[in-house]
């Protein structure tokens, strides 16, 4: 496995998300729908990891992208101004990515998975609720809360198929990248979380503290190749060692 | 309601159901959401599903987890529709968008939706579940649609029924043919009850449609006229679009520039062009077919009891 191959992999993930939430209004109108490659290749790192990977895991795991595509569109929402035409298909299109998640978890069937991905899609809404409607309280918990937001459907998946060694990586992982994200004012985060009064200590602490815990996790990590640890380091620390 | 005597029980046991699968842990929510619960509705959509299970082996808690289902997936598309529509009153209740804000309304929608889908996930059931996703993505391609059709006067009334099939008629048609499947009631039955729901929804959103433009404003909970302030055609409005002296009315609706007093004259006007009548005709029709489909059902008592209802539909004025 190299860089190359993860790479295909992803993008052959991201197509395949990409034509299964595709609808031509929506298209036409807001374009194509960005997709995560972080949160894709930690969803997918069982399977770089030559994990068994079947094909009814692929219909899942397209789920799960399209669940993360929904709540991406939601988020875009603004806080006070929804009047615009653009503003106004980013609610219909969260809508229609969601039914797309559970139209592909009922074509399998998996009554288990959609009832524990729907479990999990709840607590993520109540959670972003929290989080705009108070201050953090303390940084453990803003730490879990931002890890439930980014990584509480890939853990959901990989419980359901026997793969949760590979949950506390991507959680901390997709953590992390958040915190870099907030730290570094990507506008992907701070178009959403703009209300939130989070606090840069709060922050570069949560990197801190994340960015030990990965290290930790990935020392114990034997079931990963070298390459796959190096890779996740990649992903999870783009900004390591970079001027802030 | 009278109407509702003879299953006031097995609602009543819905709506608790409904309360506490909103139980949310965050307290914005759970208030949002009681909010929308307490503000009511005619619950046509459990209803359909109680009714129609009595055509078969009926369980009061396969029934409840389809009844909750479809009654929080209407929630939740009201809550969106709301931020869609920028609306801060419906049922003379404030919106969650409005008394907190649209990302605050998105994960209250989005969190009623996930606790449908919690619902009906235990009812292990392929058939239902491929329905009602079905069902889901029709009612959002329908709503996407509308936008296609937002402020345009060039619509058929093939377009208009279209429109209201995914907004209005397929769920309720869904609701009784998941009430049916659920019961195991017989494929015939299920075929009956799936064209009552069809039917009784298509009249059931006519008739709404003739209120948006001749009940009051306090009786909505919104203006009245709002579906053309909002840039709609309805039934009523399609008859009479290409009416010159209708035509002013109909252009400052969708600009949004229609006073007060110019709303008034133009809901007078559209009430007394014969619009009303001919929309009735029409919503009378759907009824007739409702009425047929039910008729050749077994007997029992919720064959009574959906014929009151379609009864109900046809001549209500809320």
């Amino acid at each position: 496995m190299d860089r190359q191959t993860i790479n295909r992999y992803i993008q052959n993930y991201i197509s395949e998300v990409e034509r299964s939430i595709q609808e031509p209004i929506l298209y036409r109108e807001l374009g194509k729908t960005p997709l995560d490659e972080a949160k894709a290749f930690f969803l997918l790192l069982p399977l770089l990891n030559n994990e068994e990977w079947t094909s009814e895991m692929n219909i899942s795991a397209v789920a799960v992208g399209a669940v993360h595509a929904a709540f991406d569109m939601h988020d875009r929402v603004d806080i006070l101004d929804a009047t615009s035409k653009e503003q106004q298909l980013m609610v219909l299109s969260g809508d229609h990515f969601s039914g797309i998640h559970y139209r592909l978890l009922s074509s399998l069937p998996d009554f288990k998975l959609i009832t524990s991905m729907s479990e999990m899609i709840g607590h993520i809404n109540e959670t972003k609720t929290n989080l705009l409607m108070e201050d953090s309280d303390g940084i453990e918990l803003l730490i879990d809360s931002m890890i439930s937001i980014e990584s509480g459907c890939i853990v959901d998946f990989q419980s359901r198929y026997g793969l949760t060694r590979y949950s506390e990586i991507a959680e901390t992982a997709l953590g992390l990248i958040w915190f870099f994200k907030k730290l570094m004012k990507d506008p992907t985060v701070e178009q959403v979380w703009s209300g939130n009064r989070i606090k840069k200590t709060d922050v570069e602490d949560a990197i801190s503290i994340l960015t030990s815990r990965l290290q930790n996790q990935l020392a114990n990590a034997g079931f990963l190749t070298p390459f796959l640890r190096q890779e996740i380091h990649r992903f999870a620390t783009p900004l390591l060692g970079k001027p802030i | 309601m009278s109407l509702y005597a003879d299953f006031r029980k097995d609602l009543s046991f819905i709506e608790k159901e409904l309360e506490r699968s909103v139980d949310s842990s965050s307290p914005v929510i759970r208030q949002a959401s009681l909010l929308l619960l307490r503000a009511g509705g005619k619950r046509i959509r459990p209803i359909f599903v109680i009714l129609s299970s009595k055509f078969g082996e009926y369980s009061i808690e396969n029934v409840a987890k389809v009844a909750v289902s479809l009654e929080l997936i209407h929630m939740a598309s009201l809550v969106h529709d709301d931020v869609i529509d920028n609306s801060d009153f419906r049922r003379g209740f404030e919106t969650v968008k409005a008394r907190w804000n649209n990302r605050i309304a998105m994960y209250t929608g989005d969190y009623i939706f996930s606790r449908a889908l919690v619902s009906i996930g235990e009812i292990e059931m392929p058939a239902v579940h491929q329905l009602l996703a079905e069902t889901m993505l029709e009612i959002c391609k329908g709503e996407i649609i509308q936008f296609e059709y937002q402020q345009k006067t060039d619509q058929t009334f093939r377009d208009y029924l279209r429109r209201i099939k995914r907004k209005t008629a397929l769920l309720l048609s869904s609701s009784c043919e998941m009430g049916a499947l659920v019961s195991d009631a017989s494929p015939e039955v299920v075929g009956k009850l799936k064209r009552f729901g069809y039917f009784a929804g298509m009249a059931f959103q006519i008739v709404d449609d003739i209120l948006d433009i001749t009940s009051t404003d306090e009786k909505l909970g919104k203006p009245a006229g709002s579906d053309l302030l909002n840039g709609h055609l309805t039934l009523p409005t399609l008859y009479i679009k290409d009416d010159p002296e209708f035509q002013p009315f109909l252009y400052r609706s969708f600009e949004g520039s229609l006073t007060e007093e110019e709303r008034s004259r133009m809901l007078t006007y559209i009430r007394e062009s014969g619009a009303i009548e001919k929309s009735q005709q029409v919503s009378d029709m759907y009824l007739r077919k409702a009425i047929a489909e039910v008729e050749s059902l077994p007997d029992n008592e919720a064959k009574k009891s959906l014929l009151q209802i379609a009864d109900f539909l046809g001549k209500r004025k809320f």
